[in-house]
C-alpha cells in the first residue's frame, strides 16, 4: 500500500466519499481503491486493439524506409499494405469496417520558431 | 505577373495576426471539425510542421483512434526546448482544396489552432496588409 497526496480533489466529492466510506465502515483509502478499480474497469477496451496494431507496426516498420512517401496501413493487428495516398489507405480501411487503425508514414522532425508559440 | 493575380477569398483577424479558415476530416470515422462551416487557424510560417490543433479538437475528431505510435511522434525544436506532438493523418479542406496532411497536438504543452509551413507552401496564399488571401492563379493546362 502507498501513501499518496492527491491535489485538486473536489471538496464536495471528497466529503461524500468520506461519508459513504464511514457509513460502510471502510477507510477513505479502501473506498478510493474500490472507486478507482470500478473506474478502470469501465474504461473502453479499445486499447488492446491498438496494442495489437502497434505490435504489427513494430514488425513492419523496417520496411518504411524503403517507401518513405507511402502510408502503411495496419488494422486488427495485421499489416494491410502501403499506399501512396491517404485516400487509398483509408479506402482499404473502410472496407474492413474497423474503428481503430494505424496509418503511418515517415515523419520528419522540425522546428517552431517563436510566433504563435508565444501568443 | 502581379497584374494577373486575383484575390479570391480573404480573411482578417486584426488582433491575432494572419489567419485562414479551414475544416478538418477524420477519413476513418468521417468526423469533421467544425461540424459545419469552417474554423479559424493562425498562419504560422515559423512552424515547419503541417497543422496543429488543440487537444480537445484532436479528441473531438477521434484522431486518437488512428494516431501514430509513440516512436513516430514528431518533435519540434522550440525556443523553450524540444516539444513532442501526437500526430494523426487527416484531410484539411481550405480554399476550395483538400490536402492530405498530418494533424498534430502537443503531448504536454499549451496547444493552438495553426497551419504551418508544410501546408502553407502548398497554397496560393498572399499576405496583403492585414489580410491573408487565397489567390486565383490561372493554370496552364
Amino acid at each position: 500500500m502507498s501513501d499518496v497526496l492527491v491535489k485538486n480533489v473536489d471538496e464536495k466529492l471528497y466529503a461524500q466519499l468520506k461519508a459513504e466510506a464511514a457509513s460502510q465502515r471502510k477507510s477513505v483509502g479502501q473506498a478510493f481503491n474500490e472507486a478507482v478499480k470500478t473506474w478502470l474497469a469501465s474504461r473502453p477496451q479499445g486499447d488492446s486493439e491498438r496494442e495489437m496494431n502497434v505490435q504489427a507496426y513494430v514488425r513492419v516498420k523496417g520496411r518504411m524506409a524503403r517507401h518513405p512517401n507511402d502510408y502503411f496501413v495496419i488494422a486488427k493487428g495485421e499489416y494491410l499494405g502501403h499506399f501512396p495516398t491517404l485516400k487509398e489507405a483509408f479506402g482499404v480501411l473502410k472496407k474492413t469496417r474497423v474503428t481503430k487503425a494505424l496509418v503511418v508514414h515517415y515523419t520528419p522532425q522540425g522546428e517552431w520558431l517563436g510566433g504563435a508559440l508565444e501568443a | 505577373m502581379a497584374a494577373r493575380l486575383k484575390l479570391e477569398e480573404c480573411f482578417e483577424a486584426a488582433d491575432w495576426g494572419y489567419v485562414i479558415e479551414a475544416s478538418l476530416l477524420n477519413p476513418l470515422s468521417d468526423r469533421r471539425f467544425p461540424e459545419s462551416g469552417s474554423a479559424v487557424f493562425k498562419v504560422d510560417t515559423g512552424f515547419s510542421g503541417p497543422v496543429m490543433v488543440t487537444n480537445d479538437v484532436f479528441d473531438m475528431l477521434g484522431l486518437s483512434d488512428i494516431e501514430a505510435p509513440e516512436d513516430l511522434r514528431p518533435t519540434y525544436s522550440t525556443m523553450k526546448g524540444p516539444l513532442t506532438m501526437r500526430s494523426a493523418p487527416a484531410l484539411l479542406h481550405l480554399g476550395g482544396r483538400t490536402i492530405e496532411t498530418d494533424i498534430l497536438t502537443p503531448y504536454v504543452a499549451p496547444s493552438r489552432m495553426l497551419i504551418g509551413f508544410q501546408v502553407l507552401r502548398q497554397l496560393d496564399l498572399a499576405l496583403v496588409r492585414d489580410r491573408a488571401c487565397f489567390l486565383k492563379i490561372p493554370r496552364k493546362s
